[in-house]
């Protein structure tokens, strides 16, 4: 495992590009207008947000990469006295991005399930991790403010809101709760597997999810849906597991004999820089410190041809027409499985063939 | 442990008053409030007068205005230059400096504290990082309540302690609500300060910053044994059934 924790700050995606085979444009143009979009939306939603409120962004617009077909994800995410007034913040956010455009098109709201574009309240949150209340859109709500969140408010704003607050306290909770995890933290450093039973919970419940939405809405979008899950979506697991696997024998990490208090605020400080980080930077900063740059690149190529693909309003409009049981002869869609198809094999191999720690981790912590 | 109360918590400006109640009990520190500007004035005219019941404390600060809206920057430093040539410190927001020239004159007497979640600088250990660079003779007052306000899991807390640790010159203690306002200690508080208890070292003194009458300083006193109880080796931590209890 790479010592030390990732920089969240830091492009290791840039990094990599001197050994590229291809060159990972659509990469660095959906970074650049991902942070264009959200200085635009910090020049206009600055005004909603208090040390109580913050409005975040999920989505491909977190994961810094936009493409021309990304909606704004947004939510209202609360950490203080319940209060009417927020129901009417949430509706002037609504207002104010339904007003504004990026390169001269219109910002695109979330979608009508509701998970976005909504109220989050801090104590479902933090406290409802697991049991009868833990809902589908909590269970949502929470790993994704871990995996793919920003909130908008500037970089050196860091705890002013609830965004930051509430991103500590639900790491503390995985690691407190974990009760078998501090006790025997003296020589390696653990793995904190309630964390890394949730993200690989959720990872299946956006599997579960996807056929849920396909029965509901009678196969519509299925062929964009599917191409999204097989790809952006699984890369934003990966990510999750690859935080988790951040704490496999990583020297930096262990206990020696110090402090439990410290030792768990050192854990949540470390896992903290992954969720101020995105998925193709874990990744780079992963695989390239366990030595496995050219796979690394081989993933981000296979990447920067999936965005591309997704940056082509053609297919878009294309596979969103397709119906369910004709998507198998269209060749346009057949591009796109295999391209997904080619993102799982080189997955496979990164985690489970070549030998290295993360095969350790994958095999040992994985699956059972 | 030399321990006791901010006048201004228990009496607001009225600093004898503060004085006659805060004398109570085994504390050994006290901290003149003069949060208010226009307290300033008559506080620092009083203090010869208040020799004989200052003479009961070991430890003695004194907390400047928090808004400047009649004085100036200047005038202030000023007027503080002589409660740092009696040595004492004087425990500054760092939101109301905006000259450092003017700080640095009065040294090691400036005592910075960090923030609540309300103000926009000072909050977290990288924003206070930047005041000391600009200040470095100066100390720090550890506000372990805003702390928690901003931070319940401790870690800001202990980023704070970890940075500025050799500063530290005095703790302000108690419970900060939500609205960011000054409660009595409480099991939820006690429960957070006992993560960073060890850091802190016995011989910094504590200002409790709690609204208590005559009748309750030995209760909110009994209140900070327990927060040090775990780090004594006592049995009588706060929470010791709860998850994080080892």
């Amino acid at each position: 495992m790479p010592d030390g924790t990732i920089d969240p700050l830091h492009d290791y995606v840039a990094d990599l590009t001197s050994l590229a085979r291809e060159r990972w444009s659509t990469i660095a143009a959906a970074r650049a207008d991902a942070l264009a979009v959200q200085s635009l939306l910090l020049d206009k939603l600055r005004e909603f947000t208090s040390g109580d409120v913050d409005v975040i962004v999920f989505g491909s617009l977190a994961r810094r990469e936009w493409t021309s077909g990304s909606d704004v994800d947004w939510t209202i995410l609360i950490d203080g006295q319940a209060n009417a007034q927020h129901r009417i913040t949430a509706r002037e956010v609504e207002r104010t991005l339904g007003n504004m455009k990026y390169k001269e098109t219109p910002l695109t709201g979330p979608g009508a399930e509701g998970i976005f574009g909504n109220l989050a309240f801090s104590h479902e949150i933090v406290h409802h991790i697991g049991g009868q209340a833990d809902s589908n859109r909590n269970t949502t709500q929470r790993i994704l403010l871990l995996l793919e969140a920003v909130a908008i408010r500037k970089p050196e704003d860091e705890l002013a809101g609830p965004f930051e607050r509430i991103i500590r306290q639900i790491l503390n909770r995985y690691l407190v709760s974990d009760s078998t995890f501090h006790s025997k933290a003296d020589q390696e450093s653990r793995i904190p597997r309630f964390l890394l039973n949730d993200i690989v919970r959720y990872w299946r419940t956006m599997c579960v999810d996807f056929a849920y939405k396909d029965w509901e809405q009678g196969g519509k979008k299925w062929a964009l849906r599917n191409f999204k899950l097989r790809t952006a979506r699984k890369l934003l697991f990966v990510s999750g597991l690859l935080t988790v696997f951040s704490c496999f024998q990583n020297k930096s990490l262990r206990r020696n004999g110090g402090n439990r208090d410290d030792y768990l605020l050192k854990l949540q400080a470390h896992l903290g820089s992954f969720v101020h980080s995105t998925p193709l930077n874990i990744l780079s900063w992963a695989l390239s410190g366990i030595g496995l740059r050219s796979e690394c690149c081989d993933l981000l190529d296979i990447y920067e041809r999936f965005l591309r693909l997704l940056d082509d309003p053609n297919l878009r409009n294309h596979l969103n027409g397709l119906a369910e049981d004709g998507v198998y002869e269209d060749e346009r869609f057949l591009e796109c499985r295999e391209l997904s198809h080619e993102l799982q094999a080189k997955l496979k191999r990164v985690c489970f063939e070549l030998d290295s720690p993360l095969r350790e981790f994958t095999v040992e912590y994985g699956v059972f | 442990m030399r321990i006791g109360f901010s006048t201004g918590s228990i009496a607001l400006g009225n600093v004898r008053l503060g004085l006659s109640i805060a004398r109570h009990g085994a504390t050994s520190a006290v901290e003149l409030s003069a949060l208010r500007e226009e307290e300033l004035d008559p506080l620092l005219r009083s203090l010869d007068q208040l020799k004989t019941e200052l003479s009961k404390f070991q430890y003695v600060s004194v907390h400047a205005p928090s808004k400047l809206l009649r004085l100036s920057e200047g005038e202030l430093a000023a007027k503080l230059q002589q409660v740092a040539d009696r040595g004492w410190a004087i425990i500054v927001h760092p939101d109301i400096i905006t000259d450092f020239g003017l700080w640095r004159k009065l040294g090691k007497a400036v005592c910075i504290e960090n923030m609540d979640k309300r103000k926009t600088v000072g909050r977290t250990a990288k924003q206070l990082g930047h005041i000391f660079e600009e200040l470095p003779e100066a100390t720090f007052c550890f506000d372990i309540g805003h702390a928690r306000q901003v931070d319940p899991t401790m870690q800001e807390a202990e980023s704070f302690l970890e940075a500025f640790g050799k500063r530290l010159r005095q703790i302000h203690m108690s419970y900060v609500n939500s609205q960011s306002h000054h409660e009595r200690l409480n099991y939820e508080s006690v429960l957070a300060f006992q993560l960073v208890a060890h850091w802190l070292d016995r011989s910094i003194p504590i200002i409790l910053e709690t609204p208590v009458e005559k009748g309750e300083v030995d209760e909110e006193l009994a209140w900070v044994e327990k927060v040090f109880a775990a780090v004594d080796g006592l049995d009588d931590r706060v929470g010791k059934s709860s998850t994080r209890a080892p």
